[in-house]
């Protein structure tokens, strides 16, 4: 002691709280929250083990009708199809070496947590996307001409092809109707081609009636949602679905964060090294609910 | 971009009974779950929802009896 009341330590960068590493655990969970977006399509199932079975529904038979003379209801039902699914942990880490922890490198911290976050959030959205895709009974169309031909005789028409994939949903559910279109990144460029979109784009208003520029607003009563897990490869896909309904996120244990320090690892020059880890698996179990728009960009001819 | 040429179905074609919901391809074909339907048998004249619903076992392959492997005296029990 020096009879200080504080240390030269206590003043040092080291020292900044916004890298303590509680600090730096907090932000990759709150980045990470706020990265959801396919996720946050699905409903939530908490998990007590790491096994689930897969129940999709099959086709939906029997109709609502007049009651008969004596009363009796005309029958519907539900067929379901069982699976089974293992419920995988995936994550991953970074570190901090000691030299970004003394200069109190906030900024170089804030990026690698960051990356981080996006990245598991991320992989969450090609996880749901994979599932809806690879859901055997998701309805699908084709765009009747792709999206980035603009004028001609075979220009593309978003509005009915996006039209044409609620009416499948409708019809194949007897009713329900779809509330999401998903887009890629490539896909929405693509629609800001079309004068009707890119005018609705500037001429959007929030909540409160504020004119908002270059926001995307709702299309056929649809909320877009920009999202490219839905194509990752830009084979042009676009996601009309009705959200919450279509399947769950089944969790068994949400992100969980430990800092480590680095000379418990045998690194010196670590300071420490935080992973992030999660286990939860997607299980679509009304893909009815889904309709898939194929072929929105023109293919080279091979 | 190469503008595409509409696709004039001529080759053989497949036999598929749908797994979706419902499945609609630019040239036509049309199908509910359950039902049995044609589509090309060449890749390139199928559409990207065909070629989609091929791979993800939204359509599946009708095997006609002279497709499935045969079953031989000969053949050893390993």
């Amino acid at each position: 002691m020096t009879g200080a009341a504080y240390t030269e330590k206590d003043f040092s960068l080291s020292n900044n709280p916004d890298i303590a590493p509680e600090v730096v655990e907090a932000a990759i969970k709150l980045q990470y929250k706020a990265r959801l977006k396919g996720r946050n399509l699905l409903g939530y199932k908490p998990l007590t083990v790491s096994t689930t079975s897969t129940i999709e529904e099959d086709e939906t038979t029997g109709a609502i009708n007049w009651l008969s003379e004596n009363g009796s209801l005309p029958k519907m039902d539900f067929s379901f199809v069982k699976g089974t699914k293992r419920v995988r942990p995936y994550g991953g880490y970074f570190e901090v070496s000691e030299e970004q922890q003394e200069d109190g490198a906030t900024d170089e911290i804030r990026v690698m947590v960051n990356n981080v976050a996006y990245a598991m959030a991320y992989f969450e959205d090609l996880l749901v996307y994979e599932d809806i895709i690879n859901a055997t009974g998701i309805n699908t169309i084709d765009a009747t001409n792709p999206w980035d031909v603009v004028t001609g005789a075979t220009a593309g028409d978003p509005p009915d092809d996006i039209q044409r994939a609620k009416a499948a949903i409708r019809q194949v559910t007897k009713g329900w109707e779809a509330d999401t279109l998903v887009l890629s990144e490539l896909a929405v460029a693509k629609l800001t081609k079309y004068d009707w979109f890119r005018n609705r784009c500037y001429n959007a208003f929030d909540a409160q009636g504020y004119l908002v520029t270059a926001r995307l607003p709702p299309i056929l009563g649809l909320n877009p949602l920009v999202d490219d897990a839905i194509d990752p490869l830009n084979e042009g896909r676009a996601l009309v679905c009705k959200a919450i309904d279509i399947g769950v996120w089944e969790e068994r244990k949400p992100i969980a964060t430990r800092n480590i320090p680095g000379y418990l690892l045998g690194k010196d020059n670590v300071a420490f090294k935080y992973t992030a880890k999660a286990k939860g698996e997607p299980n679509i179990k009304q893909p009815k609910l889904g309709c898939l728009i194929n072929g929105l960009f023109t293919e080279e001819e091979g | 971009m190469a503008k595409k040429t509409p696709v004039k179905r001529t080759g053989p074609m497949l036999e598929v009974v749908v797994k979706a919901g419902y499945i609609e391809s630019r040239d036509g074909i049309k199908g509910k779950k359950g039902e049995t339907i044609q589509i090309p048998e060449n890749p390139k004249e199928q559409s990207p929802a065909i070629r989609q619903a091929l791979k993800s076992g939204k359509l599946k392959v009708v095997q006609a009896a002279a497709d499935l492997p045969p079953t031989t005296g000969t053949q050893q029990i390993e």
